[in-house]
């Protein structure tokens, strides 16, 4: 039992599937996230952007339910649903009355089991997804920075670099054969997790999981691409051109420890990134004031979502600011924690960014998905909660530490630039 | 007078038990809750009419963030940080919701900085003037995504909301409309642990003053003809399309969300299947309700290449003719009604959204209102989906918007 009241069980069925129960009785519906090991990471050259397909092909249709079923039966149910490629996972998840669990898992095995991959099916998702990637990229200012360059000036091996969510055209001449070789490599039960999260009992959702998941045979667990990098010296930049962008903007970025190796040094990461950016009177946004900054660890919305390598970027959207100045502003900043330490702050940043992760594990939906990626990428399911206490527990002295590794890191731009100018 | 009221599990299904209390003008409500060690205040500060331009309201707000007079920014949020708190500020036609979640613990020093921050937030020349400066930014940002700026444009074509542009003597503007704000009429909705002695240290903090201001009820614009442009991406437009539905306390309202939701917003929504299935122009077509004093407007939202844009609106008008006309099959408009009930308890399920939601809906209709509209949901029928979307979707009540071209955005902000 956790702080939060929520009862965590885990068990693993015959072909491999992880099966994590977190239940909360006290929770007024039940959140299912299913999480394959795939993701752009583990696209092959030609290939950019295929996770990202098979995660939209995945509602095309499964043997027993047509396209498009799984969106209206849970939803006609009140129920919501989603899916989300990562750079280490693709992620299936919905939130549902408890009355649909039993379907939730029927859906998700049924589509684990197999998927309609027709020719149409894929050349109607990969216009789909340009319209997706064009419209997230191109249809809005700053788009993609610095997540989507950040690799790029850190990294060296194509899996780390590559651009997975991109408008690949030529996927829509997918061979039937490549196809179904990517679902059978990469989809099978002992590659993916199955959270369940709410209420619900555990013994439940174990006996549920057998019925609906114990079937399908395993398909073996495929090695994911060699990800090791070196810590790469000399300076690299990289400028994006940003026909939107009123402003130029700027991002230092950094690779960051191996949160399997050392779970507090990397997450420590998010602390400092609260302390600069985290609110109006944050250390760097009352230093660059009139500029916009935001701090962040990891490729994605969460720090939990990436393994290693992973990123810290600092991102400036300038404003008035010139770029030699903001980042002078910068140095000055992380120079003077990693000298002195921030004193108090470091206790005070790290008590709000607890309450913080509390608040987003109070959605059922979240937790789901966390453990979700916990489980796949071999952490403690635990930690869920237990970041919580990193932040909570983070000493100006090891904020000082953080500083000083970010010093010594060779120094790697993301730029935009605003066309026209 | 005061008044308290339960209302028992106003989510059907959960145990929920929230307590609504009437006190002079005041009204406030709480839940208990207690998954997670936080607690979740919603304040909504009532604005007089000298701050409800919508650019000076912002000013309003943005000083807010930055604290209360005497402190910096820093110490303010340091102050807050040591609750465990983090603090949002959004800007309503008629009011600022100020949002704060915090570590419970220390609910009774979140309490103070709340009281503090309303008896006297930092208004003087040097705050107002960063703030500005700040918002100016913020704006020329905002004005530089198609999608906000076609929602703002759309708002203002509906309701008349719209920025005023430079304003003189702003600072002092803001501190006479400070003192003359209707701290009766402030509404709390407070969620989580401890949600009761919460309300009652916040509403014992707050300043004390009579209700004495009133919006008056200003005539709506009932759409405009044509299809206004913004600039946007010279390779990607967006289009904004809106128009007015009932009001949340009239008996059109649950049957105007679902109209609204089958013309974009889940899966089995017409432009969905169109624009994204069959035709692959979008990547999905958007649609939310949104409330004001002056009315109840829908907002449609979807981007699509710019060589496409028109074969894109023509569909979209097209939907709206036939939505404005057709009775949809029994079983379409159930599931719809069942989508909305979910996306509604699903956002009540976490405790900021729960307070965010009733703090939304108070004065009134009240708490009451999530039970009764899901109810409402439930029953609605073809013919009462067609009708009001014979009213809603009629062309003459519609705004359109699409965002595209190269010509770099501006957008006037308070002097």
């Amino acid at each position: 039992m956790t702080a939060t009241g929520t009862h965590i069980s885990q068990v693993e069925l015959g072909n491999g599937l992880r099966v994590v129960c977190l239940a909360d009785p006290s929770a007024p519906s039940i959140a299912v996230a299913v999480t394959y090991g795939v993701g752009h990471r583990d696209e092959q050259p030609g290939l950019e952007g295929c996770a990202h397909l098979f995660e939209h092909l995945m509602f095309e249709g499964s043997p027993k339910f047509a396209p498009g079923r799984h969106f209206t039966l849970l939803q006609e149910r009140g129920g919501i649903v989603s899916a989300y490629t990562g750079l280490d996972y693709t992620q299936y998840y919905q939130l549902v009355p408890p009355e649909a669990l039993a379907l939730t898992l029927e859906l998700e095995a049924d589509r684990m089991a197999g998927i309609r991959l027709t020719a149409e099916a894929v050349r109607r998702q990969v216009k789909i997804i340009s319209a997706e990637v064009r419209g997230k990229i191109a249809g809005r200012p700053y788009g993609g920075f610095s997540w989507q360059y950040a690799p790029q000036v850190l990294f060296r091996k194509w899996a780390n670099t590559h651009q997975g969510f991109t408008d690949n055209r030529a996927l829509a001449d997918l061979a039937r054969e490549q196809a179904n070789a990517f679902f059978e490599r990469h989809y099978g039960p002992d590659n993916a997790v199955l959270t369940v999260a709410g209420n619900v009992e555990a013994a439940r959702v174990g006996d549920l999981a057998e019925h609906c998941f114990g079937r399908i045979a395993a398909r073996g667990r495929p090695p994911r691409p060699d990800l090791d990098e070196s810590w790469a010296d000399g300076p690299a930049v990289l400028d994006v051109p940003d026909a939107l962008a009123p402003y130029p903007a700027v991002a230092p970025v950094w690779r960051v420890p191996d949160r399997r190796v050392d779970r507090a040094a990397h997450l420590r990461f998010q602390v400092l990134a609260a302390l600069l950016s985290n609110g109006h009177g944050a250390l760097l946004r009352r230093h660059l004031a009139g500029a916009q900054v935001r701090a962040q660890l990891g490729v994605g919305g969460d720090p939990l979502e990436t393994v290693d390598p992973s990123v810290f970027a600092v991102n400036i959207v300038l404003g008035e600011w010139t770029e030699a100045s903001a980042l002078a502003v910068l140095w000055d900043v992380l120079e003077n924690i990693a000298e002195h330490g921030p004193d108090d702050e470091a206790r005070s940043a790290g008590i709000a960014l607890s309450a913080a992760h509390f608040e987003k594990i109070d959605s059922t939906l979240n937790l789901a998905r966390m453990a979700g990626w916990l489980a796949l990428h071999g952490e403690d399911v635990e930690d869920v909660h237990a970041v919580g206490e990193v932040y909570r527990t983070t000493t100006s002295e090891d904020l000082a530490q953080v500083a000083t590794t970010l010093l010594h890191q060779p120094r790697r731009l993301v730029r935009v630039v605003v066309e026209g100018r | 007078m005061n008044q308290e009221h339960v209302v028992s599990s106003p989510v059907p299904g959960t145990n929920l038990v929230v307590v609504r209390r009437r006190e002079g003008g005041r009204t406030t409500v709480t839940a208990e809750v207690r998954r997670t060690p936080l607690v979740a205040v919603n304040l909504a500060i009532p604005l007089g009419a000298a701050i409800s331009a919508e650019s000076v309201r912002d000013v309003y707000a943005g000083c807010l963030k930055r604290g209360p007079a005497g402190t910096t920014p820093m110490s303010w949020q340091e102050r807050l940080r040591r609750c465990g708190a983090t603090m949002r500020v959004r800007v309503r036609d008629t009011s600022v919701l100020v949002t704060l979640v915090a570590l419970a613990e220390y609910s009774a020093d979140l309490a103070k900085l709340i009281g503090g921050l309303c008896a006297a937030p930092g208004l003087s020349d040097d705050a107002v003037g960063t703030a500005v400066h700040a918002d100016r930014t913020r704006g020329r940002l905002r004005g530089a995504a198609p999608a906000v700026e076609g929602r703002r444009l759309v708002r203002a074509l509906l309701t008349g909301l719209q920025d005023d542009g430079p304003v003189d003597d702003l600072a002092e503007r803001l501190r006479t409309a400070h003192r003359e704000l209707a701290w009766g009429d402030t509404r709390l909705a407070v969620v989580g642990a401890g949600a009761e002695a919460v309300a009652a240290d916040v509403l014992a903090a707050l300043p004390v003053a009579a209700s004495r201001q009133r919006h008056a009820a200003v005539p709506v614009r009932m759409g405009s003809a044509g299809v206004h442009r913004v600039p946007g991406s010279p390779t990607e437009a967006q289009i904004t399309c809106g128009g007015l539905v009932p009001h949340r306390h009239e008996s059109g309202y649950a049957a105007a969300e679902i109209a609204v939701t089958l013309l974009g917003g889940f899966h089995q929504s017409r432009l969905f299947t169109r624009l994204r299935q069959e035709l692959g122009l979008s990547y999905g077509p958007t649609t939310t309700i949104e409330h004001g004093h002056r009315g109840s407007w829908f907002t449609l939202s979807l981007h699509t290449p710019a060589e496409t844009s028109d074969s894109a609106m023509s569909t979209i008008e097209q939907t709206f003719a036939e939505l404005a006309h057709e009775t949809l099959p029994a079983q379409v408009v159930a599931a719809a009604g069942s989508y909305v009930g979910g996306t509604l308890r699903s956002s009540l399920a976490t405790i900021t959204g729960l307070a965010s939601a009733l703090g939304a809906l108070l004065p009134e209709p009240g708490p009451e209102f999530i039970a009764r509209h899901l109810r409402a949901l439930a029953l609605a029928t073809p013919d009462d989906v067609r009708s009001v979307g014979a009213t809603i979707f009629a062309p003459d009540r519609l705004v359109k918007v699409i965002g595209h071209g190269v010509e770099r955005p501006t957008r006037r902000r308070p002097s």
